[in-house]
């Protein structure tokens, strides 16, 4: 991580004002990360290859916007009510299993797993919303 | 299946990568999700994209802030306050979304792009924050994780004989994989996760690993001892399951679908039923505690605490006492299960049922016909001073009495003793250390690989096999076996001394024999066997009728050997 972040502020004269400041990022994060990937991947827990091509080449759109969304997810996360940051406290902040979060909860795995998705879901939509707002103004 | 089916899906399959639970088989539907299905690859990206910023807060220290109310962390009120939460809910009906209150609707025409203005610091910092959230995102696009196949590893056996099924064979330092069986036959094993939890397993035990905090014991036994690391280890068994909050534990599941916990240090939640998370009946047990789930899934905690009936560290490989093969019974008049947690050189006073060291000599008589139970240990169910004569002599607490006892003196020389030492001097006052060793045939026993019990003349115990039945589930008792005698002395070869020892089984007659001093036989060998309804085994010395003097009678090798259970 701070190696690429030293190579992008190294590097930052190549950046030119006026282009796509996230898609220069996304070219320099892919190129670490596939040295990265070369350098340790196991095969076992990786994804095919072709998995990995269209979800590279799918990829660029969504990282784009990554700065402005970081802003617009803090926002959507406060929005949100006490019982579902509190998921995502455990879940992010803690680290925990969706298996171990059942299992201290004393609620079902499926519950969990649905109620996550639906937390994910609502912040996506949330985070799209806001972004394309604040793009407005 | 439903679009919003395949979302459903999709999310846990991501999580569960995220998580490091996906088994392969999961990887690989997750993986043709991702090739067929472009709205798959969408969904999937945007959901690391998320998972990436959610993890960045946490990189960033921001967590407590964003997520939660900071008064709340660390705090153990924390999950009663969420299971509460989750539990008082309204359900959430997910197929249709609510869109969020705050945000409102866009007005898609009125959008006009502004220039954006980009300073230096301001991009150093975004090059920063967005450098940190990519390599995040790319590592999780590149690496995703399924379980780390191995989970554990076999750290110590003893004697340890390996069920043919257990998959890819077993030995020291062997790698554990998750899902794996493993049935052990004979003997211990110990096996470390790499969480640090570490198990004993007592055959005949056969257990699955689940995963790297929990494994199905799906009969025998084992011991626990969970480190902080590994707080949260599950023991699921067919009928319970318990939760461990940091501690040592031992825990039984036995056939009939019974599930004991016995809790020697910390603290664990017994619950009712294989899932640890669905379940009608908990309880906490903490030190000293133990519980018990029986058939019909009733939750009780009047259960019997035994410590030692759980061998908590690996014994040394000579132990004669061996799961699956054969109990000491020597072991256990040392207070253990039979399998080497009984101590040595411990004697039980035969008037009160005390186990100490006290190894004084002395001729005393108690009042005839009693019998003292002692209820305090686990596996005998008594002990006593044969008379004989008139009055049937009783030999189990259930009051089962022996018609055919001789008639003795009604005296003993010395407590009964696990440590075959002898005084042929007569000098009462002499310590274990300056007395000699009570020699069999030969040999000197006494020690964990050559186990005895002394019974100087008069002297009987009772053991409870129904109670040591429970202690060994998956095995049957065979037989008891013994090679037993009158130890000798130069002095005492001269000496007449005679003396008889008796097998019994719920006060009948089994097996005797006469030793005279000096003559042979000097020792038998003992083969009673022992049927699935007898309850009680009782090992008696009499004195032969020509008092108890120089009646230094063993019983060697006690053993009652076991079976696996058809």
């Amino acid at each position: 991580m701070q190696e690429t972040a030293s190579w992008m502020w190294s590097h930052f004269d190549e950046y030119k004002p006026g282009t796509n400041f996230g898609a220069w990022g996304v070219q320099v994060a892919r190129y670490k990360i596939l040295k990265l990937n070369n350098q340790r991947a196991n095969p076992r827990v990786r994804f095919n290859s072709d998995v990995v091509h269209l979800l590279d080449a799918e990829a660029e759109p969504v990282f784009e916007k990554i700065s402005p969304r970081m802003q617009a997810l803090e926002k959507c996360l406060s929005g949100l009510c006490e019982r579902d940051r509190q998921l995502l406290f455990l879940r992010y902040e803690q680290g925990l299993t969706v298996k171990k979060m059942a299992q201290l909860m004393e609620r079902p795995i499926q519950g969990i797993y649905k109620t996550m998705a639906r937390v994910h879901k609502l912040l996506f939509r949330c985070v799209r919303q806001t972004v394309t707002i604040e793009e407005m103004n | 299946m439903t679009a919003q089916d395949k979302h459903l899906v999709l999310e846990e399959l991501i999580l569960k990568s995220m998580d490091g639970t996906i088994g392969h088989e999961e990887h690989a539907e997750l993986n043709c999700m991702l090739g067929c299905d472009a709205n798959a690859r969408t969904s999937y990206l945007g959901f690391i994209v998320l998972y990436g910023e959610l993890l960045s807060f946490r990189q960033n220290a921001l967590a407590n802030d964003v997520f939660y109310c900071p008064q709340y962390v660390g705090q153990s009120a924390l999950w009663q306050a969420l299971a509460e939460a989750e539990r008082t809910a309204e359900t959430i009906p997910i197929e249709k979304p609510q869109p969020v209150n705050s945000i409102s609707p866009i007005n898609k025409d009125a959008i006009v792009r502004k220039p954006h203005h980009v300073s230096r610091l301001a991009l150093y910092t975004a090059v920063i924050a967005t450098a940190a959230l990519l390599l995040i995102i790319g590592y999780v696009v590149t690496h995703p994780r399924t379980l780390p196949d191995p989970t554990a590893t076999v750290t110590g056996q003893t004697q340890a004989v390996w069920a043919e099924t257990t998959a890819g064979g077993v030995g020291d330092k062997s790698r554990l994989y998750t899902h794996s069986t493993l049935k052990l036959m004979e003997g211990f094993a110990e096996i470390t996760f790499d969480s640090q939890a570490r198990i004993i397993l007592q055959s005949p035990v056969e257990i699955d690993i689940e995963d790297y905090g929990q494994i199905f014991l799906r009969s025998g036994k084992l011991a626990a001892r969970v480190p902080p690391t590994a707080v949260g280890f599950v023991v699921r068994t067919p009928g319970a399951s318990i939760v461990d909050y940091g501690t040592e534990f031992g825990v039984t599941a036995d056939f009939l679908g019974r599930t004991e916990a016995q809790v020697f240090e910390g603290r664990v939640e017994l619950r009712t039923g294989a899932d640890p998370i669905r379940f009608a009946e908990a309880r906490k047990l903490t030190s000293g505690q133990a519980g018990q789930v029986d058939q019909a899934g009733k939750l009780t905690v009047e259960t019997r605490y035994q410590p030692a009936s759980y061998v908590r560290n690996l014994p040394a490989a000579e132990h004669f006492g061996q799961p699956g093969k054969r109990i000491d019974l020597a072991d256990i008049v040392g207070g253990g299960s039979g399998f080497g947690t009984g101590r040595q050189r411990i004697t039980i006073d035969p008037a009160f049922g005390r186990m100490s060291d006290d190894f004084r000599m002395f001729n005393r008589k108690l009042d005839p016909q009693r019998y003292c139970p002692i209820p305090a240990m686990s596996y005998i169910d008594g002990v006593f001073v044969p008379v004989g004569g008139t009055v049937p002599q009783v030999v189990t607490s259930q009051g089962h009495t022996f018609s055919q006892c001789p008639q003795t003196t009604g005296e003993y020389w010395m407590n009964l003793t696990n440590y075959p030492v002898a005084s042929f001097s007569g000098d009462a006052e002499k310590q274990p250390e300056d007395m000699q060793p009570a020699i069999l045939n030969g040999i000197q026993y006494g020690t964990p690989q050559l186990p005895a019990i002394m019974m100087h003349a008069n002297l009987g115990v009772t053991f409870d096999l129904d109670a040591i039945r429970a202690a060994v589930p998956g095995t049957r008792i065979l037989r008891f076996t013994s090679i037993a005698g009158l130890a000798g002395s130069s002095e005492h070869k001269e000496k007449a001394a005679v003396s008889q020892l008796w097998v019994l089984v719920d006060g009948q007659n089994r097996q005797e024999a006469r030793f005279v001093q000096g003559q042979m036989p000097s020792v038998m060998f003992f083969s009673v066997d022992i049927q699935g309804h007898d309850r009680f085994l009782t090992l008696m010395a009499t004195d032969g009728g020509d008092g108890n003097g120089g009646d230094w009678t063993i019983f060697a090798n006690p053993a009652l050997e076991l079976q696996a259970a058809p």
